[in-house]
Formats: C-alpha cells, sequence, structure tokens
C-alpha cells in the first residue's frame, strides 16, 4: 500500500475551504458518473433511474454517494468492492490501472442479480488511490423466468447469473470472451451490451474527474479529504443522535408468507433499536426475524443493512450518507434468517420483502422517538416483469422482456398527507415509466390506470392513494407473467397506520379481469401464462394513515370526496364527517356541521382509546436504556488476519455459504490493516 | 431621425431599458419594477425624448410567466382526459421526489388541475395512430355542459397517444366550443404532438393557464405603444432564445417561462462571438441566484428537459440553464457537521446583507465582499446605495470568524470560497454533466455580481478567458436586440420504417409547416430574403427510445430517406460508440423551424481614446491567494481605454459592477470595451 501517504489521523490539515469544495466535488462526481450512465444506456430500466453510484477510497469505505440514487442500492457498494478487493488482492497486486469488474453475488454484498455492479480501480502516477462504482437494475440477467425476477425460485440457480467479482475489462481492454460468456446467458444481449459499455463509460468519467481534482490539489489534500469527509458524516449525524432521548425501542412486521410454503404463516422480521449516547450510536438488532424462506423473499445482510440504513436515512436525510454513518449505525444479525440469506437461499424479491419490512420496522421505531419526522406504512413494492414474442409488424418476433414498477400511496406524516401514487420507497429517484412509451416499446395496453378510492388509512393526516391497473396483452405470444409483492389479500394487512391512523388496503390482483375467466392470484407468482387479449388487474396499496381521524379537518375530508379520495361512506364512518350532496356533478356539497359532531361525539364515546394509542402497542418501548454488548457477532465474524479461518467456521456451520467467507461492512482487507486503521478511534473499535 | 431598438428586460426588483441607435450608441435607464409593468418604461421613453416613430423595433424579455407559474397565479383549469387513465396526473413527477430523501419535503406539488376537475370521457387511441373507441359524442357533450355548469373556462383536453393522432381530442374541442362558447380550450396535439403522457398534458395544462394570464399583458403592451406612435412589431423573448411576435406568444405563453434567463444567454453568446469565442459560459450572477448558460461553436445549448417548479415539466425546448442560488444576497452558514456552507438561502433586497442596515443579520456573499474590500462602501450604484463596513465586518467576525478561528478578512474569504464553489459547481453541471469540457469554453461574466466572481471561477475550473462585458448589470436587456425570430412547428406521424413511411404524406405535411412558419415571419415583417427555413426527421432504433433529429432539405424521396436513416445511424454510433447493427430504425416525427433574421444590436468598435492616461486610486483589499490584504490599484472602467492591460491584482469598479483580477492574472480592454482577462489556465483548442 502506499507507504508515503499518512493515515487518516495524521493526515495533513486540509483547510475547511477546501475541504467544503472537494466533498462537493465528491458527490458531484458520482452524479457525473450516474448520469453519464443513464445518457449512453440501452435498456429502458436504467434510463429511467434504477441505478446509483458511489466513489470509494482504496480500502473499500464508501466516500460519497449520488444525490438520486437508489435506497436499496445505499448499503451495497462499499461490501461489494471489498469483495473485488477481496478475490483480486489489494491494488498492488492483482488489481491494476484501467480494470473494470462486474459484480452481482447477493451475499457478498450485492442486492439482487438483476443489479449488476462495475466496479473499477482508480490510479495515480502508479498509485492506487480510490475505487468507483455504478450499479444499475439489467432487465434480464437469465434464469428460469423472462426478467430474471423468479418469486419461486426454490435456490439463487433459478434466479439468473451470479458472477463473482469478475474482470471484465484488462487493463483497458474488454475481455471479450468473459463478455460473450455473460451474453450468452442474458435474453437481450443487445440492450445489455450497450449497458455493460455505458457501465465501463462511467467508470472512465469518474475516473477523469477525480484525476482533474488530484492535479488542481494535490493527491494529499484529495486523499485526506476522502478521509474527513466520512469524520464530517459521523460528525452530523452523532449530533442529531445526541439530540435524541437514549433507549430501546422494538417492533416486528411480517412477510405475508413463504410463497413455496404458503401453510406456515407469516415471517417475522424483528428490530429491537438501542440508541445511546456514549459513543453516539443507533443499534439495530434483528436477531429476533425468523428463519429463511425456501423463494426469493430472503433478504441478504447486505441488503438488509442497506435498509436500516436507508431506514434512518429518512430521519435525518441531511447529512451526506458515506462510510462515517457506519461509525454510528450498528447493526446485529442472526445466523442464516430472512434477513441474512446464504448461499443458496433465493432472494430476487427481496426489495419486497425483507428489506421493505425492515425499512417499515425503522420507521415505527424512530415513530416513537421522533414523531414529526416519521411516517406511517407505505405501499409495498411490486414488480411485474413479462416475457414473450412481440408479434406486432416490424418487430421480427424479437423476445421481449418488460419490466415495470407501479406506484401506490405514501404513508401519512405529520402535519401532510401521505404522497398519492409515488414511486416505491425502495428508489426515489426513480421515474415512473410512462404507459405511452410502455405500449409503443411492448405489445401491451392499458385498459385502466388510475387512483384508487377508499385504498388509503384514515388519519388526521391520510394516507396517499394506492394506484389501479388493468394491462392487457395484445399482439404477442408465449407471454409468461411474473410478479413479486407483498401486503396481499392473504397475508396480516396493508401498510400500517401510526398514531390512530388506519391501515391502508392490501394488494389484489387478478388474472383476466371482467373477461368471464376471472382468477384471483397470489402475492406472489412466476411463469403465469397470458393469453391474446388476457390481461392483468392490480390494485396497490394506499398508504396508512397517521393520527386519529376524528381529528381531520372536516374541510379537508370533504375535499377528499369532491377529489374522490375517499367516499362518503369512508367520510361518515371513518372520519365522522356528514356531508350533503346537493349537486355531485357542480361539485355543490356541504358539511352538515352539527351531525358531524354528533356523530363524532358518539364515536369518540364508543371509542376505548381515544388517544389511538391501541394502534401503535406493537412498538415496545423498554423500561431502561440498555448498553450494546461488547461483542456483536455481526462484527466479529471477520476481522484482519483470522479472516481465512472465520470463514472456514461459517462453511462449516452454514453449508452453502459463500466459501470465501461472509462479508461484514466494516471488514477491512488485510493489506489494509498494515496502515494506520488501527489508530482510528470508532472505525475499528467494533472489530 | 435617430431611429432606436429598445431592449426591456423586466425582473423583479428593476427594469432594465436600453435603447440602440443605428450608430451602436446605447442609451441604458433602470427604473423600479411597477406592479402594472409597463407604466416605469413608458415613462422612461418619455424622459428620453423617445417617440414611437423613432422606434425600429422592441423585444422585451418578461418574467410575467415565470413567476405566475411559481407563485401559481392562474386561473382554475379543468381537464379531459381518457376515461379509466386519470393516474396520470396522480403520478406528479412519474413518482419521483425533489429530495429523495427528506420524506417531509414537499415536492412535486400536485398539479394545478384538482382531481375533481379532471373528468373522463371513453375514447382511446393507440400508439399505432389506430383509433379503436371514437369519443363517445354524448358522454362528451355531458362533460362539456358540467366545465360549464361549474364555471370553469379555462381547459385542456389531453388524451393518450393523441401525438400520432389528434381526431378525438380535435372532436372533444368542438364540443365543448359548442356547449361552452366561453372556454378557452387547448388540446395537448394541437400544443406540442410529442410521446410522453404526463409531460405532454402538464405542458398543455400550463399552456393554457398562461393564456388568459399573459393575453391582457401582452395588448396592453402593445396598446400602450401604439397609442405612443408606435408601429412595428412587438416582439417576446421566448424560452429558448428566439423572438416572436404578440399574436404567436398569446398562443403558447408557456414558451415564454424561461423568457428571462433566456435573454442572458443570448447576450453571452454576442458578447462572446464579439471577443471572437464561438464557446462560451454565460455566468450571470445577481443578489439571489447564479445562471449559467452554455454557448457552443456559436449556438445557445438548448433543453427539452426543463421545468420552472420542479416536477412539472414543459416540453418546449428552453435555454439550458442551471440555476443556483449563489448570489450577493446568499447566506453563509455552519452545517451541523461543521462545515461552512453558502445559500440557496438568501437575504434578498430586505433586509438584505447586513452591511444594508436594513436590520439584515446573517452574513451574507455582500458582507464578505465589503469586509475583504472589494466593495467600496460609495461604489455600489454609484453612491446611491449606503453600506455599512462596520455592520458587515461585525456580522462576518460573529457568524463565521468565531468558528473559524483568525480575522474577519480571512473568515469573509473562506465565505466567498464557499460560494465561488457553488457557483463553479452550476458550471461544472452546465458542462461536464452533459459531456462536455469546460476548459474548451471563455466565461462571460455578467449580472451585477458576475464581474467580482467571474475570474476565480473560471480559474478553477481551468477555463482560460474572461469577458466582462461593458454594462454587466444591463447585459440580459442588451440580449433581448441580439435574437433572431424563430418559429418552429412538429408533428409525431408515423411508426414505421423508411420504406413504409408515406412520402406523400410527409412532404405534404413538411410543406404545410413551410406555409405556416413563413406566413408567421410575413405577419412579423420578415422580407422573404430574411427568412430560413430548416426541416429535421425524428429517428429512433425500433425498441429504443433515443431520438435524434436528422437534418433533410427538400422534397423527400425515398432514397434521400434511407440517406437521412445512415446518417442517423453514423450518428448513434458516434455518440453511444456501440452499433445496433440491421436492427429496424423508425421514423416517427417531423419538425419546421423558421427563423427571421434581424438587424441585431451591434456594439461597434471603439477606436482608443487619447485624452491621457488613467490612474488608478489604491486601496488594501484581502487577497486569498495572497493570504493577505495587498495595496491594490482601483481603476474607474469608464477611463479605462481600448488596449489597456494591466496584471492583477486590480480592482475594476463602474456604476453597476465592480470587477475583480486577482494575482497571477492580467487584464486587458479589447475594441469593444469588453474587460477580457487571462486566468492563467490552459486553452484548448484555441
Amino acid at each position: 500500500m502506499d507507504n508515503r501517504r499518512p493515515g487518516p489521523d495524521e493526515g495533513p490539515e486540509i483547510d475547511p475551504v477546501t475541504f467544503s469544495i472537494l466533498s462537493s466535488a465528491f458527490t458531484s462526481l458520482v452524479d457525473e458518473m450516474v448520469s453519464a450512465l443513464q445518457d449512453s444506456c440501452l435498456s429502458f430500466v436504467i434510463y429511467c433511474g434504477d441505478v446509483s453510484g458511489g466513489l470509494l477510497n482504496a480500502r473499500g469505505e464508501l466516500v460519497a454517494q449520488g444525490t438520486r440514487d437508489v435506497a436499496v442500492h445505499v448499503g451495497a457498494l462499499q461490501p461489494s468492492t471489498m469483495a473485488v478487493i477481496e478475490d483480486f488482492g489489494d491494488m498492488e497486486g492483482g488489481i491494476e490501472e484501467g480494470d473494470v469488474y462486474a459484480f452481482n453475488t447477493p451475499y457478498r454484498g450485492g442486492t439482487h442479480l438483476p443489479d449488476m455492479t462495475f466496479i473499477s480501480p482508480i490510479f495515480w502516477e502508479g498509485e492506487p488511490v480510490a475505487f468507483t462504482a455504478t450499479k444499475g437494475h439489467w432487465s434480464d440477467v437469465g434464469g428460469a423466468t423472462p426478467g430474471s425476477m423468479n418469486a419461486l425460485a426454490a435456490d439463487i440457480y433459478a434466479e439468473g447469473l451470479i458472477i463473482p467479482p469478475l474482470k471484465v475489462v484488462s487493463r483497458g481492454v474488454m475481455r471479450h470472451d468473459v463478455k460473450n460468456l455473460i451474453m450468452a446467458n442474458i435474453r437481450i444481449p443487445v440492450n445489455s451490451t450497450g449497458d455493460l459499455i455505458a457501465h465501463i463509460e462511467a467508470a472512465r468519467v469518474g475516473e477523469g474527474r477525480l484525476h482533474a481534482l488530484i492535479e488542481k490539489y494535490g493527491l494529499d489534500t484529495v486523499l485526506g479529504s476522502m478521509d474527513v469527509t466520512l469524520d464530517h458524516s459521523e460528525r452530523e449525524l452523532a449530533a442529531e443522535i445526541l439530540r435524541c432521548r437514549e433507549g430501546v425501542w422494538e417492533t416486528e412486521d411480517f412477510i405475508d408468507y413463504d410463497p413455496r410454503a404458503p401453510d406456515e404463516g407469516p415471517v417475522k422480521v424483528s428490530l429491537k433499536m438501542t440508541i445511546q449516547h456514549d459513543p453516539p450510536q443507533v443499534i439495530y438488532d434483528m436477531r429476533g426475524s425468523g428463519p429463511p424462506v425456501q423463494s426469493g423473499m430472503n433478504g441478504t445482510r447486505g441488503s438488509t443493512f442497506g435498509a436500516l440504513v436507508a431506514g434512518t436515512k429518512y430521519i435525518f436525510p441531511k447529512p451526506l450518507m458515506n462510510a462515517g454513518w457506519l461509525r454510528i449505525i450498528k447493526a446485529v444479525f442472526p445466523e442464516t434468517s430472512v434477513v441474512n440469506a446464504v448461499r443458496p437461499y433465493a432472494v430476487c424479491g427481496e426489495v419486497s420483502g425483507a428489506y421493505e419490512k425492515t425499512t417499515a420496522c425503522v420507521q415505527r421505531v424512530w415513530a416513537q422517538v421522533l414523531p414529526q419526522r416519521s411516517f406511517a406504512g407505505n405501499f409495498n413494492l411490486e414488480y411485474v416483469v413479462a416475457g414473450g414474442i412481440d408479434d406486432r409488424p416490424g418487430r421480427n418476433n424479437d423476445y421481449f422482456v418488460y419490466y415495470h414498477w407501479h406506484t401506490g400511496g405514501w404513508g401519512g406524516k405529520y402535519g401532510a398527507d401521505g404522497r398519492d401514487c409515488g414511486a416505491a420507497i425502495f428508489g426515489l429517484g426513480i421515474l415512473n415509466q410512462s404507459s405511452e412509451v410502455i405500449e409503443r416499446m411492448w405489445p401491451v395496453t392499458f385498459d385502466r390506470l388510475a387512483p384508487v378510492t377508499d385504498s388509503m388509512g384514515a388519519g388526521r393526516w391520510r394516507g396517499g392513494a394506492g394506484l389501479e391497473s388493468v394491462l392487457r396483452v395484445e399482439n404477442a405470444g408465449g407471454v409468461r407473467l411474473s410478479y413479486i409483492a407483498d401486503r396481499g389479500e392473504d397475508g396480516p394487512g396493508g401498510p400500517r397506520g401510526l398514531f390512530g391512523g388506519k391501515d391502508g388496503i392490501p394488494i389484489r390482483v387478478v388474472k383476466n379481469i371482467h373477461t368471464g375467466e376471472e382468477e384471483r392470484l397470489p402475492i406472489y407468482f412466476a411463469d403465469e401464462f397470458v393469453g391474446q387479449h388476457g390481461n392483468f388487474y392490480h390494485v396497490s396499496s394506499g398508504g396508512g394513515g397517521y393520527g386519529d381521524p376524528l381529528q381531520r379537518n372536516p374541510e379537508a375530508v370533504l375535499e377528499d370526496v369532491m377529489d374522490r379520495y375517499i367516499s362518503m361512506r369512508s367520510a361518515r364512518e371513518d372520519y365522522g364527517v356528514v356531508i350533503e350532496v346537493r349537486d355531485a356533478d357542480l361539485l355543490d356539497y356541504r358539511i352538515d356541521f352539527e351531525a358531524t359532531g354528533t356523530l363524532r361525539g358518539r364515536m369518540r364515546a364508543a371509542d376505548s382509546d381515544p388517544s389511538g394509542f391501541r394502534q401503535h402497542t406493537d412498538v415496545q418501548e423498554a423500561a431502561a436504556p440498555a448498553r450494546i454488548e461488547e461483542d456483536l457477532p455481526f462484527t466479529r465474524r471477520v476481522n484482519g488476519p483470522e479472516k481465512a479461518e472465520a470463514g472456514l467456521i461459517d462453511v462449516q456451520k452454514n453449508p452453502g455459504q459463500e466459501s470465501k467467507g461472509s462479508y461484514s461492512m466494516h471488514q477491512q482487507p488485510q493489506s489494509m490493516n498494515n496502515r494506520g486503521a488501527p489508530k482510528a478511534r470508532r472505525r475499528t473499535d467494533l472489530l | 431621425m435617430v431611429a432606436y431598438r429598445i431592449g426591456v428586460d423586466i425582473g423583479g426588483t428593476f427594469t432594465d431599458w436600453v435603447m440602440a441607435d443605428e450608430a451602436g450608441k446605447v442609451q441604458v435607464v433602470k427604473t423600479p419594477t411597477t406592479p402594472d409593468g409597463f407604466s416605469g418604461v413608458f415613462d422612461a421613453m418619455g424622459e428620453v425624448g423617445a417617440g414611437g416613430d423613432s422606434i425600429r423595433s422592441f423585444a422585451h424579455g418578461t418574467t410575467l410567466g415565470t413567476n405566475a407559474l411559481i407563485q401559481r397565479r392562474l386561473p382554475r383549469v379543468a381537464m379531459v382526459t381518457t376515461r379509466g387513465v386519470t393516474a396520470v396526473l396522480t403520478q406528479a413527477a412519474r413518482g419521483a421526489k425533489e429530495d429523495i430523501w427528506d420524506i417531509y419535503h414537499e415536492s412535486p406539488k400536485p398539479s394545478i388541475v384538482k382531481p375533481r376537475d379532471r373528468l373522463e370521457v371513453s375514447e382511446r387511441t393507440l400508439s399505432s395512430g389506430e383509433i379503436r373507441t371514437p369519443l363517445d359524442e354524448g358522454e362528451a357533450r355531458k362533460v362539456a355542459r358540467i366545465l360549464r355548469g361549474r364555471g370553469i373556462r379555462t381547459i385542456a383536453v389531453c388524451f393518450l397517444h393523441s401525438y400520432t393522432n389528434g381526431a378525438n381530442e380535435a372532436r372533444m374541442k368542438e364540443i365543448i366550443l359548442e356547449e361552452h362558447p366561453e372556454a378557452l380550450v387547448r388540446t395537448s396535439h394541437e400544443t406540442i404532438p410529442r410521446i410522453l403522457e404526463y409531460e405532454r398534458f402538464t405542458t398543455t395544462i400550463l399552456n393554457v393557464a398562461l393564456i388568459p394570464v399573459m393575453i391582457d399583458y401582452l395588448e396592453d403592451l402593445e396598446q400602450g405603444l401604439r397609442e405612443r406612435g408606435y408601429g412595428g412589431d412587438v416582439l417576446i423573448v421566448q424560452s429558448a432564445g428566439g423572438l416572436m411576435g404578440v399574436e404567436a406568444t398569446a398562443n403558447i405563453p408557456v414558451r415564454t417561462a424561461n423568457s428571462g434567463p433566456s435573454a442572458g444567454a443570448i447576450a453571452a453568446r454576442e458578447f462572446g462571438a464579439m471577443a471572437g469565442l464561438a464557446n462560451v459560459i454565460g455566468l450571470d450572477i445577481g443578489g439571489t441566484s447564479t445562471d449559467v448558460s452554455v454557448t457552443m461553436d456559436g449556438q445557445v445549448r438548448t433543453t427539452a428537459n426543463w421545468e420552472v417548479e420542479w416536477g412539472h415539466p414543459i416540453m418546449f425546448p428552453a435555454v439550458d440553464v442551471i440555476t443556483v442560488g449563489a448570489g450577493g444576497g446568499s447566506v453563509a452558514w455552519f452545517d451541523p457537521g461543521g462545515k461552512l456552507r453558502s445559500g440557496p438561502h438568501s437575504m434578498g433586497a430586505v433586509p438584505g446583507p447586513a452591511c444594508y442596515g436594513k436590520g439584515g443579520d446573517q452574513p451574507t456573499n455582500t458582507d464578505a465582499h465589503v469586509v475583504l474590500g472589494n466593495l467600496r462602501p460609495g461604489a455600489m450604484l454609484g453612491g446611491a446605495m449606503d453600506i455599512s463596513p462596520a455592520l458587515a465586518e461585525k456580522v462576518i467576525r460573529e457568524k463565521i470568524g468565531k468558528r473559524l478561528g483568525g480575522n474577519p478578512a480571512s473568515a469573509a474569504a473562506a465565505v466567498i470560497a464557499v460560494a465561488e464553489a457553488n457557483m463553479a459547481n452550476a458550471i461544472r453541471l452546465a458542462t461536464m454533466r452533459r459531456g462536455l469540457d469546460p476548459r474548451d469554453f471563455a466565461v462571460v461574466a455578467f449580472g451585477g455580481a458576475g464581474p467580482f466572481h467571474g475570474a476565480r471561477v473560471a480559474a478553477e475550473l481551468q477555463i482560460p478567458a474572461v469577458v466582462v462585458p461593458p454594462s454587466p448589470g444591463l447585459t440580459s436587456a442588451l440580449g433581448c436586440l441580439m435574437a433572431d425570430i424563430q418559429h418552429d412547428l412538429e408533428a409525431t406521424m408515423f411508426y414505421g420504417d423508411a420504406g413504409s413511411v408515406n412520402l406523400e404524406e410527409m412532404n405534404a405535411r413538411f410543406d404545410e409547416f413551410d406555409t405556416q412558419v413563413r406566413a408567421a415571419l410575413n405577419r412579423e415583417g420578415i422580407p422573404q430574403e430574411r427568412q430560413v427555413v430548416n426541416r429535421t426527421i425524428d429517428m429512433c432504433y425500433a425498441g429504443q427510445w433515443r431520438v435524434f433529429s436528422i437534418p433533410v432539405t427538400g422534397t423527400m424521396t425515398r432514397r434521400s430517406l434511407y440517406e437521412s436513416v445512415d446518417l442517423f445511424k453514423r450518428l448513434y454510433l458516434q455518440r453511444f460508440t456501440f452499433d445496433l447493427g440491421d436492427r429496424e430504425v423508425e421514423i416517427h416525427g417531423m419538425n419546421v423551424t423558421g427563423t427571421g433574421v434581424t438587424d441585431k444590436y451591434r456594439p461597434q468598435a471603439v477606436e482608443t481614446r487619447s485624452y491621457g492616461s488613467p490612474t488608478p486610486d489604491y486601496r488594501p483589499v484581502y487577497w486569498r491567494e495572497a493570504e493577505g490584504r495587498v495595496e491594490t490599484p482601483v481603476w474607474f472602467r469608464p477611463s479605462l481605454p481600448v488596449g489597456f492591460g494591466t496584471d492583477g491584482p486590480a480592482v475594476v469598479e463602474q456604476m453597476d459592477s465592480t470587477t475583480l483580477v486577482p494575482p497571477g492574472m492580467t487584464m486587458r480592454v479589447d475594441p469593444y470595451l469588453n474587460l477580457v482577462i487571462d486566468t492563467g489556465g490552459k486553452l484548448r483548442n484555441g
């Protein structure tokens, strides 16, 4: 490693102005990479924003993410980069200037297989200085079902091509044999080849930008600023945590069921949060969570940790997210669980399953600490993926893969209603795809696309409206549809209300609605055949409500009736507001204030728990703050020289786990332990 | 008799008014902006004796549309849409959020059309243009009557896929007008016939909403000028940098929503051209914001993706302006982690920076300039603005110096450095994010505060040269006198390959557009020989969505169409370094642009004046490059002759601005009285 360079605690004094300038430059560098990727990719999914990027230091620690990056990718770039370092040695060894590595292995820091990550080292005058990474959801990575989103996959091998750290560009030269192997396993190689090239170009953009910064400010200053950037984020987040009271809170949520074992009932995701001030830390303990399921609803440790970090970021949106956060946010995982799946457990639906449940738990525990920064439950992410033969004129009977994500309702929050028909919380940078473009690109037609009355939970601030759609197959053959969601009609319920707010409705999916051959579908299915003119109907949930609906301003209830967000029945039964309709066409409505007062009085009297506390007793608060034990399995598992051994032990404990050993967000490759890392204060105290 | 060209730029605080005679001599007037918009201008015209018959042209950049959109001072608008497909507007910004992490940051706001006013009718057009379900006329009449009953007069008709076949929309409009004759109705296909329903519907809605807002204003303006004897055309600066007459503007007012910054971008292009530069970055820094535009190869760069309010896109092209909250009034502050930040919050004009003494208690860039000695207390607006150095120093010392340590001057230098980093980032966004290398450009620095920062911001990005126009604060108004008239029309017609295109139909449509844009130019008094009409065809690979516009000429034949397809493939390969082989190329759109070349204002080169050599005053100025105060020469700009040159450090003062030349740079006065600063950056590509 570069021995000339001082360690983080003895580095050059970076003046605050240079630091301010460089730390924003790091973020804009990542934004430039991501926009280069979106500008030149060929797949519509990446163009619509299912992408992210990062700048990482030579140790593989995340320094900066982009401003519009997908939340679920948050925790993944750092362990992915570390996996490359682990397999190819540090940059003085196998990793060379001009290399680009492809990677998607979920258990080592990937998310699900379609999320392809490309990692490149950056050198300066022969010295290794940093890595860049970009990650994009490819529309297909092979496997049993078109679009590689196979909820019923019994193991990872049914989900698609698994790519360990793999050198696709060696010293600036594309390895065509390697590229051809990848493309041979993918349904639409032409798009994926274009995307691959776009990822490589993005890496060049990042390299050029970092080189320009080094030229201007000098290597030591740039590297020093990377370290200070982490310290700064840590300080910002620590300042926020110190303003919260110490304590322990506990909650749980449920995946509806295991798609391959529906009779076993809901699968538990459990979260215990400890806030402590000295040192300032938030410790998330997930050890109460259930065992892994035999299908793709599991989350890997990397993605679950991403959910914990992303969930926390929603509460504290301002501090720049990077490895500095990992000195504050700690996590404890159970061995082999639905939130910590190991090889060969399937994971393609993790974002709908374990990830989404984890973020929901994070919101609910924080609602107890900072009610005015929290929000009620959001609609559950859905994936609709179809593939088949495009029989339209001029399309050469091409194989097509259609991938779509729906919008839905957001939870109500303090002072405002939830968002109506917003994009999923897993990826807020994402644009919903235009239905006109979808109808043009794929052989499908929308018969309906509308917000749904009464889909949201009532509340003082109601949830946002869900969406219903009818998608019809036209001029296509052999169309197979796969679908992954959660919080469906056969599960425990829709997105949960908060502080007395009601729950949103669960998701409902139906095949061939209004055709006489109507068939209700489960919340997860794969390879469902849809014939010519067959259709797929779905209703996404509205968000949960926030606060007692009886406290909602009657005028706001009337507005919602006029806007068809709620029905007259809901106005009366949920909100206790009596509305008289004089002429609906002309929007001539009146509130009967007297009847409303009477009705609300009667409803309050009937409610044994007018404060609404009954609604959130699922969050337990411990009497006294508890200290975290020093020994955390998650952070102890891999530690410097004992790494290989620890890996072997893991293999014995968990047959099928990655033979390279588990990774940890805190893991530093062995070679890094030579330089100054032990001196870093919090960086190592849990290792 | 002298004939004047008049350019008027109405901003939020001041109305800038420039009057150029045929010799290129300019008179300038700055008046406070009046609520009714024009009375101040008419008064000013009277003062300088500019009677209507002496005016040759009148061009105007307006922020009326922009402000109406920002403040949502708009009439109630209803939308009639395809039955069942009512979620298009509900999915505001197509589901995205402006701040992706802050759930409490309410952006995008909902559409201006409330859900109750989104009415449905049965109809369906497919992406192929085929009408699967004709408009249900019974429902259509019922909807029209409901709208009349509700008293809604401003109506947008927005059907799916109308960009490829507008028949159902057109029929709906007829029916509304039959049932509700007082209504103002616009369909989405006549507004902008382009794919992407959220964007097209939003553009249509914002446009129809602006018509009642703008039409009175434009008519009052025209009438006011006519009453003063002016018989020529009144031209409005469009978002994309061209001019249009009142009639055309009143029809599509949403095209003026970027009018103000657009005039500045034109000026940057022209001042760059004077200095012999085809590639320039316009850096317009005012009291609250920095607007960055890019001119490449003599063309102002435009974008089809822009908006006034986040998440409410306007599909018409606009000058690609990056705006960041960095200006004279931007506030410096510390974030919870202890990092020094600047903006976007601004103290505005009231209470303004602390040094104004009007109660401002936050440290701003202007305060920092006063502390550093960059801004002489008596220099601002020729002494019309009173400035207190004591208040500036107090606020910098207390709010910044205490945290950073060191003296107030080094604290003030830090404030400026952070603000300049934001300005440099705006240039990065406008160049690097779009694949351009800023070192290929020169900076044109204008606006009241542009000349303070231009040299350093350019140096930060290794940009070699900075041009400071003669009147930085009036540069945008001059831009109004430097634009051409432009009209454009487009259609989305086909989704087929070159072999299946109906050439007769295509040529007929081209000819029709040709006639239309020429008629518009004729109405605006542009003679035949000054009319330039260009045609392009939009193409993309089948199954792809990236569209390239390929220039074509004359009547299309099968052969010329195939040649255009080849050109498309070459351009695609150039752009994406990736060949899609024999994949089919779809031809689906056509555009016609008509340009009326105007007599633009061009300053005349000035001969070197010979009355003595200018002498500077001296005062101590803090330079961050020298890490301390240096006794610095301060020049009075009107005294500097053509060819004058000096080395930094130097300060150049004039009524509406102050230019800084930091140590290590040099400055000279060019034949048009621009200051040209050599930053020492490496010049690339000449």
